[in-house]
């Protein structure tokens, strides 16, 4: 089986995926919610971390209870398939200082799932001085040691060195594929690109690096490749929903890149294994461009940096209704694109199970200007 | 047409008089400060350097009070602030980008520097992050990192928020053309503290039956700690408003007529229907204390020997939180133990009315289990609505009657 093939066939059922490897693993599972999770500490312990995305085709309706409609549904979705059991696998979670919904309700999980492992970590908000990269490398060396308290133990320098290594190297080989997409005819679809993605978050990482090198190799093999007529970036929050890109790309655009908490986000940093590890983690992971850790200015240069190497014709906002923070930030880059990088861009939002027709129409009208 | 009012306090005229008077004297007032409404320091700090503190969130409370908001947050839509940001936020950008100049009390005028602290929900950055952008006026941080499930302040956390401090304190010090003097900060950290004393005091107070003070009059007051803190003004404003509350537990003078029901708010009240708490006094209800009134602001006692590590300290642990002070971001579900049984209890509770609020997830989050806990464990009748705090536009009159009615009728005041 191709590597894609193997990529496609796991993303199309995640779950079954995770309950499989749990069960020939014999480790311990914990969700992550958002970028700003070392989770090199986690895998240093022993545990198998993942990312926490709601499975699809499921509608929300245990989690209405607890979960106002005015919430994140990405993380609503999450709640209320945890609530019905669709993660038996799962020993806990790690909630960061994020987004509203995740910081808010991390001491709600704990209320409801008061046996599971729940833990926080503040973060390093907009102000990175030394003083605070200081603060949030205590702040991970007292992840750790609830990490250790809990689950009975320890994290060596030689384990959380190797976890390093292997996380570097998986940052690394997505960040080749994605390199990929800068080519005039990309080997690989968003859509494709982001099942890859999705299941580097949630495979062991040392067997998503031997399938992301086989997946380099055919993605490199000589091949015809069609030269996109338009290319485009998405910019969103917790984007899961592998219709939404099947959407953009039925238009006869292709999407090359991202400025996503699944995607580019997750992937842009690398961790100096030296001594001075936790320092190391800090400082790697407090410039992750979410728009909760930085500031818009910032996430501005990402995003028109990151538009010009992959030479993009449009820009495609795709923001959760309920994602506030990345709404703060929309009109100052909506402006600043268009104006600056003489990007066109459009906004859509998107819900856990959406409707994709009207968006469907939205970006059908975008693609259509962007090859006049 | 409503017959029953909350017998407003005499303190609470001052309060408005003394209000309005700031708002005055924010237009010959240099240099001025945008700051959030929250336990942030550097408030205290400017103010005693000499810049002048406005605050656009209270500025949202007036604008909606007098229906102005449902425009302003259409004028801020128009402009890509899109309507699930917080109705403060877009009451503010659309009063800035409105063409007609017309604003409630003459409107604020621009700021030199923006404030803001991390304690509060994630928009105090965000916002004043885009404010900074906006005006292209300098940004002070104050970074105070939200601390979940421990009791106390951990060390490093303390350390790490005086330093920041410190940084803050230089950047404001430049600004200002001023220095620090010791002496100013340990009189606005005592002032800080004791006006702590005196919120919590008038809470006590509030335990009376009747009720001296209804929510309207905590939630005009709350501007002292929140907006006045470490000032001496703001501390007489409030010992006038205890001695006052005093005088009416001594002569049994309610803050409603016929006080019947004693119910607890939870969430920010919606400020354009504030004569819905004299709804509620008609068929005999009164609000003696209210979630954001109790558990957010002051709830407990910080030592103010040393200054600095008080205001750190308030600015990291000013929300409730098993008794020993968090960041906001745990207050609804922490309130849930026993604090919550025992202030049923002491303030001898007999209902709740949950507002959900789309704007505010950080006061909305655990709502729903907040009015499930009140119904199943105390047996009590909650009342459940959704409304925003300020953004009128969404508030069905007809609907919340019917809510309201419904209520009522549980409560035998049909
Ligand atoms: S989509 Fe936004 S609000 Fe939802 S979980 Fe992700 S970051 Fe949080
Ligand atoms: S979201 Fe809540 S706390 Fe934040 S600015 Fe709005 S009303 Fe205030």
């Amino acid at each position: 089986m191709t590597a894609i093939k193997k990529i496609s066939q796991i993303a199309g059922d995640i779950r079954a995926y995770l309950i499989n490897a749990h069960q020939k693993s014999g480790k311990k599972f914990l969700g992550v919610m958002h970028p700003v999770v070392p989770q090199e500490l986690l895998y240093a312990a022993g545990l198998h971390p993942f990312r926490l995305f709601p499975f699809a085709g499921e509608p929300i309706t245990a989690a209405r209870a607890h979960l106002h409609v005015d919430t994140s549904s990405i993380f609503r979705a999450i709640w209320d398939q945890v609530l019905k059991g669709h993660y038996p696998f799962m020993e806990g979670v790690v909630l960061p200082e994020s987004c509203e919904t995740v910081t808010y309700f991390a001491r709600g999980w704990m209320y409801h799932r008061p046996d599971d492992f729940v833990a926080t970590i503040a973060g390093v908000r907009f102000s990175k001085t030394p003083n605070g990269l200081n603060f949030f490398s205590k702040e991970l060396e007292s992840l750790a040691g609830t990490v250790e308290k809990f689950f009975g133990t320890t994290i060596s320098a030689d384990s959380l060195s190797h976890a390093i290594g292997v996380y570097n190297k998986n940052r690394e080989l997505i960040r080749a594929v994605y390199d990929l997409r800068k080519s005039e005819s990309p080997p690989i679809s968003g859509v494709d690109a982001l099942k890859t993605v999705m299941v580097s978050h949630v495979m062991d990482k040392e067997e998503n690096n031997q399938l992301l090198e086989t997946l380099l190799k055919e993605l490199k093999s000589p091949g015809e490749r069609p030269k996109p007529k338009t290319r485009l970036m998405v910019s969103g929050p917790c984007i899961t929903d592998i219709r939404l890109l099947e959407t953009l790309e039925a238009s006869g655009a292709i999407v090359v890149t991202d400025d996503t908490n699944m995607g580019s986000r997750s992937f842009s940093h690398t961790v100096d294994n030296g001594h001075n590890q936790f320092m190391a983690l800090a400082k790697a992971y407090e410039m992750v461009p979410c728009p909760f850790s930085i500031s818009a200015e910032n996430r501005l240069a990402y995003i028109i940096k990151m538009a010009a190497e992959y030479r993009v014709d449009g820009l495609v906002f795709a923001i959760e209704k309920a994602c506030e923070s990345e709404k703060m930030d929309f009109p100052y880059l909506e402006k600043e694109i268009r104006t600056k990088a003489r990007l066109p861009v459009t906004f859509i939002e998107t819900e856990y199970l959406c409707d994709m027709a009207p968006i469907r129409t939205r970006i059908d009208a975008f693609v259509e200007s962007l090859m006049k | 047409m409503l017959t029953v009012k909350t017998k407003r306090l005499e303190s609470a005229r001052t309060l408005s008089a003394a209000i309005r008077k700031i708002y005055q004297e924010v237009w010959t007032s240099r240099p001025l400060a945008w700051s959030v409404n929250s336990s942030n320091p550097l408030n205290d700090i400017s103010r005693i350097l000499g810049i002048h503190v406005a605050y656009p969130e209270n500025y949202a409370c007036v604008c909606t009070a007098q229906h102005l908001s449902g425009k302003y947050c259409t004028i801020a839509e128009a402009h890509n602030y899109k309507p699930e940001l917080c109705s403060y936020i877009r009451n503010n950008f659309g009063y800035l980008l409105a063409k007609d100049g017309n604003h409630p009390m003459g409107g604020i005028p621009e700021p030199d520097v923006l404030l803001s602290v991390s304690n509060g929900c994630l928009n105090f950055i965000k916002w004043f992050d885009a404010l900074r952008l906006y005006f292209d006026k300098p940004l002070v941080l104050l970074n105070t990192p939200h601390r979940l499930f421990e009791y106390d302040v951990p060390g490093y956390y303390l350390e790490y928020v005086i330093k920041e401090l410190e940084i803050c304190i230089d950047k404001l010090e430049k600004i200002s053309g001023n220095k620090l003097t010791g002496r100013k900060m340990r009189e606005a950290a005592y002032y800080s503290r004791e006006q702590g004393k005196y919120w919590r005091k008038l809470l006590e107070l509030n335990k009376t039956v009747p009720a001296p003070m209804n929510l309207s009059d905590l939630a005009n007051l709350i501007f002292i700690p929140t907006s006045l803190s470490g000032t001496a003004f703001g501390l007489d404003l409030l010992k006038e408003a205890a001695a006052e509350v005093q005088q009416r537990v001594r002569n049994k003078v309610g803050a409603i007529p016929e006080e019947r029901h004693r119910l607890v708010m939870f969430n920010i009240p919606p400020w354009y229907r504030l004569d819905f708490v004299n709804r509620f006094a008609e068929r005999g209800c009164v609000f003696p204390f209210g979630d954001y009134l109790r558990y957010v602001w002051c709830t407990q006692d910080i030592d103010d020997s040393d200054p600095m590590e008080h205001f750190a300290r308030k600015a990291l642990s000013f929300g409730h939180n098993g008794g020993y002070g968090a960041t906001i971001a745990e207050t609804l579900y922490s309130c849930m133990g026993d604090r919550l049984a025992k202030d049923i209890k002491d303030f001898k509770i007999d209902g709740a009315v949950i507002a959900i609020n789309k704007s505010c997830k950080i006061m909305s989050t655990g709502g729903l289990d907040i009015a499930r806990l009140i119904r199943e464990k105390f047996r009590l009748p909650v009342l459940v609505i959704d409304v925003d705090q300020a953004d009128e536009r969404t508030y069905s009159d007809a609907e919340i009657k019917q809510r309201y009615d419904a209520f009522f009728e549980t409560i035998g005041e049909a």
